[in-house]
């Protein structure tokens, strides 16, 4: 009876062991180990991820900034007053994203191109992922300034960026962003018509669908001393095709130029906006 | 005691009268109920299976990033707030056909496997369907048979729900050759 009780015993060891040795000799397989996901939405909050659409996927994106939250009941802590900008971005290949925008602050049209030139890969390869991206904005307020011509050119302005992340873990991603922006004319003779920042942003997060995320913009030669740096902490939330980001920022400009050089809201003064950014994608 | 030689004799032969088939390349494909709004679906050809016909034992492993969406965002949430395949980066099954010996396969068969889904770290007993061949000297099978994502532990939100179904189709077909 021993004798069997052992014999069948070594028999389903033998089947186990069988069983597993057959897996074992498929070996670890290759697989593409790019990494996915590095930041939800192809913004931070304010400023660009490296993230991007795929090829011939279109993403339309809906910012909304509303009015400084310390403004009071009468415009009910900003609410009543929103800035806005609407975008499609669009994959014409893979790595490579044309865009087209436009802003409420000062009725600007952007367009813009946004490369990938190195993506993370787990393993051997790659540690970071980086993308470049520049874009041109366009003021299309009507002339006032009977002193000035109203020149196409000195309507324009541009940012080029470097954007190089990495995504540490499953839950923590930092990005730098050296930024250089170009504008053609500025207000003042003092200010810089060139000048560079760098931005860091970070994701962290708290669930699957969850993250909190934070976006810092520091400029090197600050153009004007009334200008603070960019800061921004929010939430961005996803539901399939849907990116919701819900964040608060001392910046009512949603495109570089404004937020990286031109944001007057002063944490401390509780001058902060309220807004989200809303993502769809069509594919 | 001699029972005991018998035993350890096999134990350690068996390997060697193995008449293994294996494959790097089979197929595995799934599909998210099409009553739903969105429909998921998605293939991996580079499943790996092999076969013992000397004993009927059976063995899949699937790497889950090599599962290939139409749309891209889609795969990325597969990857990353579904199958989480940085956590669990493959899924295996382990099995024995039911019916042993296996049948001569000179006409097409179906049998019934039994064995263990290892996915998203769960572990499920489960039985199924599959249809064994010959196919100019090359083992051929394929199975079709429902998952429930419940059983894994992959967990789809409310707000999805409606849109994306808890039963999953799944197709595998691998031709398989003589190790």
């Amino acid at each position: 009876m021993k004798k069997i009780t052992l014999l069948s015993l070594l028999l389903l060891v033998n089947t186990l062991k069988a069983q597993n040795e057959l897996l074992s000799l498929l070996g670890d397989q290759e697989v593409n180990q790019e990494v996915y996901g590095t930041f939800k939405g192809t913004k931070v909050i304010n400023g660009q991820s490296v993230e991007m659409p795929s090829q011939s996927a279109l993403f339309f994106i809906i910012e909304h900034r509303f009015g400084t939250i310390n403004s009071g009941a009468y415009e009910l802590w900003g609410l009543d007053q929103a800035s806005m900008r609407m975008s499609f971005e669009y994959g014409v290949r893979e790595g490579v994203v044309l865009g087209v925008a436009r802003n409420t602050f000062q009725k600007t049209y952007e367009t813009s191109i946004k490369t990938r030139l190195l993506r993370q890969k787990e393993g051997a390869g790659s540690r970071v992922s980086i993308a470049t991206y520049h874009a041109a904005f366009i003021n299309s307020m009507r002339h006032i300034d009977s002193d000035r011509e109203d020149l196409f050119r000195s309507r324009l302005s541009y940012v080029h960026q470097v954007l190089i992340a990495r995504k540490f873990n499953r839950a923590f991603s930092l990005q730098f962003s050296p930024t250089l922006i170009v504008r053609n004319l500025v207000s003042l003779t003092s200010m810089n018509n060139n000048y560079m920042a760098m931005g860091v942003g970070a994701r962290y997060k708290l669930s699957n669908r969850v993250s909190l995320n934070g976006e810092y913009f520091y400029q090197f030669d600050r153009p004007y001393e009334d200008f603070e740096n960019s800061l921004s902490l929010g939430f961005d939330i996803e539901t399939g095709g849907h990116v919701f980001q819900l964040h608060l920022t001392n910046s009512q400009g949603m495109f570089e130029r404004a937020f990286v050089g031109e944001t007057r809201g002063k944490w401390s003064d509780g001058d902060i906006y309220f807004g989200f950014n809303i993502s769809r994608v069509f594919q | 005691m001699r029972l005991l030689s018998v035993a350890l004799f096999l134990f350690t032969v068996s390997p060697i009268l193995a008449q293994k088939y294996i494959t790097r390349a089979a197929e595995v494909s799934f599909l998210s109920d099409t009553d739903a709004i969105e429909v998921v679906a998605a293939k991996n050809d580079q499943v790996g299976a092999v076969i013992d016909l000397s004993n009927g034992d059976l063995a899949f492993q699937v790497q889950m990033r090599a599962f290939h969406f139409k749309i891209a965002l889609m795969e990325e949430h597969f990857n990353e707030n579904y199958v989480e395949s940085d956590r669990f980066p493959k899924a295996t099954f382990r099995g024995r056909f039911v019916d042993l010996p296996l049948p001569n396969l000179l006409t097409e068969q179906e049998l019934s496997v039994k064995g263990v889904m290892d996915m998203h770290g769960v572990q499920k007993e489960m039985t199924f369907a599959v249809v064994l061949s010959w196919q100019d000297g090359s083992l051929q099978g394929t199975s079709s048979f429902d998952l429930r994502c419940s059983d894994f532990n992959i967990e789809i939100p409310k707000i999805v729900s409606d849109k994306i179904s808890n039963e999953i189709q799944v197709t595998v077909k691998a031709l398989l050759t003589k190790l």
